[in-house]
């Protein structure tokens, strides 16, 4: 009960002084250039990666990108760009 | 070739390599700098290759065209980066085998044993910059009556020359230096365009159409430039001193440059100075006469040729060619070639080619017919010359005579030529006072 009772707070805070998000919850960032490009911001780690499909760990989530032929382009600790025919993206709790 | 590197039971020295960050995320590096600091293509073969790939990111190693194969992943990876992956792979029991070296550090491994080769290439860049320090080619435009190589000549005695150093030219400067050494340089532009020196000048041409028009103005004469006998005479200003049908003598004054001026009782008051103008056309004769021999000795060509080279460097000559002449009569064509670099700047080496010609002499003999047509040709030389200088011919009187040796041509040859001849005005007697101030009312006269 604590627990959610601070993240409300945290929250509020965040909300009240506009701080940006993505650094105070630690969110994924997905920028999705038509259908063939994805830069992906604020992950932890790939958890699998073939052709067809590649999963991320986020902080909060998992993010699942389905589609043909993906490759990384490159990625480094917190940024990694994809390219590929996307078909969906989902987000696994 | 493979490169393995197996994974050995040993103690996991852990991260304690490869903590700093010297890699930044770097999503525009460019490909010219991955070329320049090499990189390889390589295959990962692993059990659990996200945890190699987490790991490499975590340790802040740039890993990118990852793509995946079956069973097996590739990527390119730079060659420092390569270098510190040994731990990651022991750690994750894993192996890389390189499929493809990429890079400026391999092409130069490889043609190591060419270093002259690459030494000749940073030589030539090193020649190439060092030349684009200097001048080398002076350009001046805009100059009429300056010639280019007066200013030229002018510029080198003021340390301005084909060959100086670029840093060492301050055009502002120069173009002070024309303007006041010049006084007809009403504007001038000196601006360094890579290794040529362009100069722009604008003359003042007002002051020197007006310095001509003085001078057509001072008092002169027209005086008879041979003797002849007047066939028209039309005077535009001045008193003509003889008329039409009368012979003048070379140095005879034809018009005057002065006008009498009479009051109403006709007497003389003063003489007015001007500007004598007038066309007179006078008779005059030619003698022509020439003379040549029927025999007569020919050159004939034998078309045997031989060329010579040779070389002046400062004052001294240098034969190039090997070789003693052997023809006994020949004409010999020397053709001068100064080396020159751009335009107008003349090098100290100039090339010369003589081409020596062999002929042999032969007698010839003209015919009376021949003879004649060629000296019939010689006057028509002459005479073409004369109408070229815009003569008009009335009269040709040349007789050809052939005898047993000689081909001999006499005879006048009248024509109507123009005979004055312009001559400054003897200056005046000191009665003439006031010419200036009375100068307008005087030409209405």
């Amino acid at each position: 009960m604590g627990k959610q009772k601070l993240k409300r707070v945290k929250s509020n805070i965040v909300e009240s002084l506009e701080l940006p998000k993505d650094i105070m919850y630690g969110a994924v960032i997905l920028t999705v250039t038509g259908r063939t490009e994805a830069l992906i911001e604020n992950y932890k780690g790939i958890i699998e990666y073939t052709c067809e499909k590649i999963r991320l760990q986020t902080k909060n989530c998992q993010v699942e990108i389905r589609g043909k032929r993906l490759l990384i382009q490159y990625y480094t600790n917190d940024e990694m760009k994809l390219t590929g025919l996307i078909h969906e993206i989902i987000y696994d709790p | 070739m493979k490169l393995y590197m197996t994974h050995k039971e040993r103690q996991l020295t852990e991260q304690s390599e490869g903590c700093f960050l010297n890699e930044s995320p770097r999503s525009s590096r460019s490909g010219k700098l991955k070329f320049l600091q090499g990189y390889v293509t390589v295959r990962l073969l692993s059990y659990a290759p996200e945890r190699f790939l987490n790991l490499c990111s975590r340790q802040g190693i740039f890993i990118w065209n990852l793509t995946y194969h079956k069973e097996c992943y590739e990527f390119c990876i730079s060659i420092r980066s390569f270098r510190r992956l040994k731990p990651i792979l022991r750690k994750t029991r894993s192996r890389v085998i390189i499929k493809k070296r990429t890079g400026l550090p391999f092409l130069m491994h490889r043609y190591r044993k060419r270093k002259v080769f690459f030494g000749g290439i940073a030589l030539c860049a090193a020649a190439l910059y060092v030349m684009s320090l200097f001048v080398w080619n002076i350009e001046v435009s805009g100059n009429l009556h300056r010639t280019d190589s007066a200013i030229i000549k002018f510029l080198e005695e003021n340390d301005v020359y084909h060959g100086v150093r670029k840093s060492k030219l301050d055009c502002a400067a120069l173009e002070e230096l024309l303007r006041s050494q010049y006084d007809d340089i009403i504007w001038a532009s000196v601006k360094i365009q890579g290794t040529r020196l362009v100069i722009d000048l604008q003359e003042n041409l007002i002051s020197n159409s007006v310095a001509e028009t003085v001078k057509e103005d001072s008092p002169s004469d027209l005086i008879a430039g041979k003797n002849a006998e007047i066939y028209s005479i039309f005077t535009r200003q001045g008193t003509p001193l003889v008329e039409k049908g009368s012979s003048v003598k070379l140095g005879d004054v034809l018009v005057e440059g002065r006008i009498p001026i009479y009051n109403d009782s006709a007497e003389l008051v003063r003489n007015k100075q001007c500007y004598a103008d007038a066309d007179i056309l006078g008779i005059t004769t030619y003698t022509y006469q020439d003379s040549f021999p029927l025999t007569v000795k020919d050159k004939v060509f034998t078309g045997k040729e031989k060329s010579t080279y040779s070389l002046r460097l400062f004052q001294k000559m240098l034969r190039l060619s090997v070789g003693k002449q052997d023809f006994s009569m020949s004409d010999r064509v020397t053709t001068e070639r100064p080396l020159k670099l751009g335009e107008n700047f003349y090098l100290p080496l100039v090339l010369y080619k003589e081409v020596s010609k062999e002929y042999v002499t032969r007698q010839k003999t003209y015919t009376p017919t021949e003879a004649e047509a060629l000296a019939r040709n010689k006057i028509d030389v002459f005479c073409k010359k004369l109408v070229e200088k815009g003569v008009q011919i009335i009269e040709n009187n040349v007789m050809i005579v052939t005898d047993g040796k000689n081909c001999t041509a006499r005879g006048d040859i009248i024509v109507i030529e123009p005979v004055g001849v312009r001559r400054a005005a003897i200056p005046d007697e000191p009665h003439e006072e006031g010419l200036e101030t009375n100068e307008s009312d005087g030409n209405n006269d």
